[in-house]
């Protein structure tokens, strides 16, 4: 398998240890990756609500440029806009030769918009990820939050159901966390206010990792580096500011599927997460000591 | 009034325009027309309709005569599948000109010339689009003389 | 040679504006065959009639042609004239030159052109019409009406009324239908049991009805005037001859805790059973799934206590064909099971309830005796959210409004209060919905006087946070995302046409709309009709309907079927296919391609050669012709031709257009 890379500018920055573990994973399950030359930024939440030509345009230069015939996308964010765009450009030939006047080249129709979560839960094999396994997660109770932009709206992203997305949930089960049910798995965390009205960051994020903890998790799985910062970064004060003494961890499955994978804490990029993960790599740990249990 | 293509010119001359025949069936395509009408629906206007009760009914000796004797296009338009007004009369009409395009090919027919489709009662627009696509297609063709009188 | 009429129409501007109907109408008059023609501002109207009747006397017309709309429109109009004037109807033809020409095309020199064209293909194929007569039937005086439901049965008592016999069908033990488990009703809060019920007894005991309760449809064959239906009569496992409904077998049936269909869930039932204290019959049925003697052998208790011996193990399902004149389709609805839409954790949460679940919670015959309460403890709820519009108008589901709830979820906002004074409703909803006879002031009464909230929103997600149920939504008015701790919420789920609607269309061969309810002939003019002749419709079937409109249209089909079934003989359209037995080999192609079964396996006997030879060929039944003609277009030999669109008819139609191209060649 091989897919164009589209890391898009967080990964390059605060996610960096998404793209740590998002390489480190597709190089153990032979994910080829090869990054798209001269990408540029997908727009995000600020480009559409300042201009909608431009919100076009963005992604198809990158989508443009992709080598390969599909792209894999990590963040939720870009995957939502590029896949957003594809769709309307190909329905729509009059918006397409504008975003083409604007690109200065035809478009790239035809090059398939993928999330990363979409490929490796849905293309790869579960039993191909089982033999490579070098333990388990060791029962590590987690919740799945997939966010808003990853299987919304239907006619756009369309790989899992919209509001009861399930195939995080299977990805992780496969590498032996036992995978709590809870409410919030499609709700936002406030990104798009990120900046701009922190009040609602806190709030939306500090319902989630309430949510997360009555359900008794020991770690939010994202897949997306938005929802991590905000789940990761703002955790400590919006805790405190709720009473609440547990903390959270907010982990990307990248980094639980590589751990899975037998990648090391250090080479998945654990130290760049602010919340203690160090129960839950002790954890992980206890399970690899006994791979024996995954197979039960 | 559409104007006759000149023969024994390679390319169409710019005022000709693709004379097409339509056989809609009474229930769901004829109706469709009629909505595309009572919608005010603009269209080319290259069809000439001819009302029959249900696209099982259109023999395929109706379409070679229609080529024969000067169309440059036929377009078969029933019921979207499941829908038919005789139950499955359209099936039967689909896959009779499934065999019949292939034929189409073997006696000097561009099968591009023979359109089916499935156009509802409710869609008016759809109709108009039909319409639209089959004439700007025809156009590209060229008339029906010159797979007719060219070369082999 | 012929002598055609032709009459080109103005519609006023709708067709002058665009095509030079007076130059098509000379044009029109050099026609071959055309003896007269002429243009005339509304053809369809008195004067443009008279017109016509005129000329044809004037001309000694023997076919027409009117150029105007659609034949769809007004084809029976002029059929008529035509009979006025002494013309067999059948050789009258419409130009369609208004919905196919002059409302689609602006220029004025190719909508002219088109319109000519309509017309020479017009009057070549009245040129080959044959005269016809129309197809005279017997018709069956009797009727069946499928679906027990209150449309249903308001169409069997009207029927009845008219002194018909009717059948009446219903698949559950008991008609009633979804009115029956209703508590009150919008917008007059009058009991529902207390209205319905007399009807209910009315039909079960009127001279003129039949009731088949616990029956379905099997198989529907024949034509209007003319149905064979075959019905299968389901075992009930009760010999309802001798049972006399005393409740004593259901009382000592030990399987006690079966989720009752009647109260969706909320409430029990036990395997040998009785939907309802009210039900009609009121006698009981053994649901043979969950009855504890079919699955192990052992138990009988419900046969030990009958004192009348009605119970009988041995009962098997029956078949009965009855033979029907006119269908009334009255199967009803089912709500869209919102389990299917997951942010709604309906099922996960047990405080989210749906609406016909408050409806039986709330109605004082129901499980709980009239008491509203959260299903997870039995306590009494004091802060009900209900949400609007679940899975209706909504992209993801169904587009359409199912247009009853914004009613109920009123109503229940009021019996709410009513039951539980210190209890809040909040409302959820997108627009509120209230045409209809005292609609409008009925939900301002829930909002101003009962004091239920309304939110402008849409509920975005629904969750579980210690015993409560936390609703997210927003309020559109103030801009505000809002949160409301609820203890019990009700979702007013979408209508959908009831189950096994599909199957039921494909029995009957009518057909259904992009949402599976049944279409009618027309949406505005014939909403009672299919397109199927003698088969009507009546309720929630054909489109999302509350009580007052599935009544009154199962009024109309009465009427309409009535129609039909005093009548001694029913006419029908003579177009017929017909059979040469002369060439025809027996191949039975038609016999394997008619939807309807017309053709029928016949025998000729012929003297060829002076010898007598018998010979397989096959023969139209013309009361079950529809007159698709693909028994036709599908003769290998030719042998059979259609009256109306016979192969000449469509070639000469053909032929109108494609000799105007060959003479436009040659001309060059």
């Amino acid at each position: 398998m091989k897919f164009s890379y589209y890391p898009g500018c967080t990964l390059h920055s605060t996610g960096a240890e998404y793209d740590q573990s998002v390489r480190a994973v597709c190089h153990t399950l032979g994910i080829e990756l090869v990054e798209i030359p001269g990408w540029g930024c997908c727009g995000a939440t600020s480009a559409h609500s300042v201009n909608e030509l431009l919100a076009y345009a963005l992604p198809a230069h990158t989508i443009t440029n992709a080598t390969e015939e599909a792209i894999a996308a990590p963040c939720a964010a870009c995957y939502n806009r590029l896949r957003y765009t594809d769709v309307n450009l190909r329905e729509n030939a009059s918006l397409r030769a504008e975003v083409e006047k604007a690109l200065d080249r035809p478009y790239r129709a035809g090059v398939a918009v993928r999330h990363l979560l979409d490929i490796i839960a849905n293309d790869v094999p579960g039993e191909e990820i089982q033999a490579k396994l070098q333990g388990t997660l060791g029962g590590l109770k987690v919740v799945c939050y997939y966010g808003c932009l990853l299987t919304r709206p239907k006619k756009v992203a369309a790989f899992d159901d919209m509001e009861e997305p399930r195939s995080m949930d299977r990805l992780m089960q496969l590498c032996g966390a036992e995978v709590l049910d809870w409410p919030h798995r499609v709700v936002c965390c406030g990104a798009a206010f990120s900046l701009s009205r922190t009040d609602i960051v806190r709030h939306m994020t500090g319902k989630l990792l309430t949510s997360a903890l009555r359900a008794g998790a020991e770690a939010v799985v994202v897949a997306c580096p938005m929802c991590q910062s905000n789940l990761d970064l703002r955790q400590p004060a919006i805790l405190k500011e709720r009473g609440v003494r547990e903390r959270v961890p907010a982990v990307y499955f990248t980094q639980l599927l590589g751990l899975a994978l037998g990648h090391s804490a250090k080479a998945l990029g654990f130290r760049k997460i602010m919340v203690d993960t160090s129960s839950l790599l002790a954890r992980v740990e206890a399970g690899r000591e006994a791979p024996a249990e995954a197979e039960g | 009034m559409s104007d006759p293509p000149v023969p024994n010119e390679s390319t169409p001359a710019p005022a000709w325009e693709p004379n097409i025949v339509g056989f809609l069936c009474n229930w769901c395509s004829y109706a469709g027309a009629d909505l595309a009408g009572t919608s005010r629906i603009p269209y080319a206007c290259n069809v000439r309709i001819i009302r029959v009760p249900c696209s099982g009914r259109v023999d395929p000796l109706m379409i070679l005569r229609a080529f024969r004797e000067g169309a440059d296009g036929v377009l078969v338009s029933g019921c979207h599948p499941g829908d038919c007004h005789y139950i499955e009369g359209n099936y039967y009409a689909r896959r009779k000109f499934i065999a019949l395009k292939q034929l189409l090919d073997h006696v000097g027919v561009d099968p591009r010339r023979l359109r089916f489709s499935w156009v509802s009662a409710s869609e008016g627009r759809k109709w108009a689009e039909v319409v639209e696509t089959v004439t700007r297609e025809l156009l590209e063709i060229g008339p029906y003389r010159y797979d007719r009188d060219g070369d082999d | 040679m012929a002598r055609i009429g032709v009459f080109v129409c103005w519609c006023g501007a709708n067709i002058a504006s665009t095509v030079d109907v007076e130059s098509v109408a000379e044009a029109a008059s050099r026609l071959p065959g055309v003896a007269f023609a002429t243009d005339y501002k509304y053809m369809c109207s008195d004067p443009g009639q008279k017109a016509i009747l005129e000329a044809a006397q004037e001309h000694r017309l023997d076919g027409l042609v009117v150029a105007a709309c659609s034949p769809r429109m007004h084809e029976p109009t002029f059929r008529q004239v035509a009979a006025e004037a002494g013309i067999n109807p059948f050789r009258m033809q419409m130009a369609n030159i208004r919905e196919h020409c002059s409302w689609v095309h602006a220029d004025r020199e190719e909508a002219t052109a088109k319109a000519l064209d309509a017309i020479r293909m017009m009057v070549a194929r009245v040129a080959q019409s044959e005269p016809l007569e129309p197809i005279k039937v017997p018709v069956t005086r009797r009727a069946l009406v499928i679906g027990g439901g209150v449309a249903g049965i308001q169409a069997a008592l009207d029927v009845a009324d008219g002194g018909v016999e009717t059948i009446l069908v219903e698949r559950t033990p008991s008609i009633g239908g979804k009115m029956a488990g209703l508590d009150e009703t919008f917008p007059t809060l009058d009991c529902s049991q207390c209205i319905l019920t007399p009807k209910m007894v009315d039909a079960s005991r009127s001279e003129f009805i039949k009731l088949y309760t616990y029956c379905e449809v099997e198989k529907v064959d024949g034509s209007v005037g003319n149905f064979k239906v075959t019905l299968r009569k389901k075992a009930k496992y009760v010999n309802h001859e001798l049972c006399n409904g005393c409740g004593d077998c259901f009382h000592k049936c030990p399987y006690k805790k079966i989720p009752s269909e009647f109260d969706y869930g909320v409430g029990n039932r036990t395997a040998i059973y009785v939907p309802f204290p009210q039900a009609v019959p009121n006698k009981p049925v053994i649901d043979r799934e969950t009855c504890v003697f079919f699955k192990t052998g052992k138990c009988r208790a419900c046969e030990k206590v009958c004192l009348r011996n009605a119970i009988d193990f041995e009962q098997e399902d029956e078949f009965e064909e009855i033979d029907v004149g006119a269908i009334i389709v009255a199967t009803g609805y089912d709500i869209l099971e919102p389990a299917e839409m997951a942010e709604f954790r309906y099922g996960a949460i047990p405080d989210v309830i749906t609406g016909l679940q408050f409806e039986r919670m709330s109605s004082a015959s129901g499980p709980t005796e009239g008491k509203i309460v959260r299903p997870s403890d039995g306590e009494e709820p004091k802060v009900v959210v209900f949400v609007h519009c679940v899975g209706s108008r909504d992209e993801n589901y169904k587009e359409y409004c199912s247009k009853i709830c914004c009613m109920y979820n009123a109503k229940h906002a009021i019996i709410l209060k009513h039951r539980i004074h210190d209890a809040q409703a909040y409302l959820f909803y997108i627009d509120v919905r209230a045409g209809g006879k005292g609609y409008e002031e009925f939900w301002k009464r829930a909002c101003v006087e009962e004091g239920a909230e309304y939110l402008r929103g849409r509920v975005s997600r629904l969750y579980d946070e210690n015993g409560k149920v936390i609703v997210e939504g927003q309020d559109t008015l103030s801009g505000e995302q809002v949160e409301v701790v609820a203890d019990l919420v009700v979702l007013a789920t979408a209508m959908v046409p009831a189950k096994g609607t599909e199957e039921m269309a494909r029995i009957l061969g009518v057909s259904t709309d992009k949402d599976g309810f049944f279409n009618e002939a027309h949406p505005k003019l014939r909403p009672v009709d299919t397109a199927t002749g003698g088969i009507f419709l009546a309720g929630a079937c054909q489109a999302p309907k509350d009580i007052p409109e599935s009544v009154a249209q199962g009024s109309a089909a009465a009427a309409k079927a009535l129609g039909l079934l005093t009548k001694e003989e029913i006419t029908r359209e003579p177009t017929v296919a017909v059979v040469d037995p002369f060439i025809c080999t027996g191949c039975w192609n038609c016999v394997t391609v008619c939807p309807f079964g017309a053709p029928e396996k016949s025998e000729i006997t012929m003297t060829i050669d002076g010898r007598k030879v018998t010979r397989p060929v096959s023969e139209i039944n013309e009361g079950k012709c529809e007159g698709c003609g693909l028994c036709v277009a599908s003769c290998p030999g030719n042998c059979i031709d259609q009256r109306g669109f016979s192969d000449d008819q469509v070639y000469a139609e053909l032929g109108g257009y494609l000799e105007r191209l060959r003479a436009a060649l040659t001309h060059e």
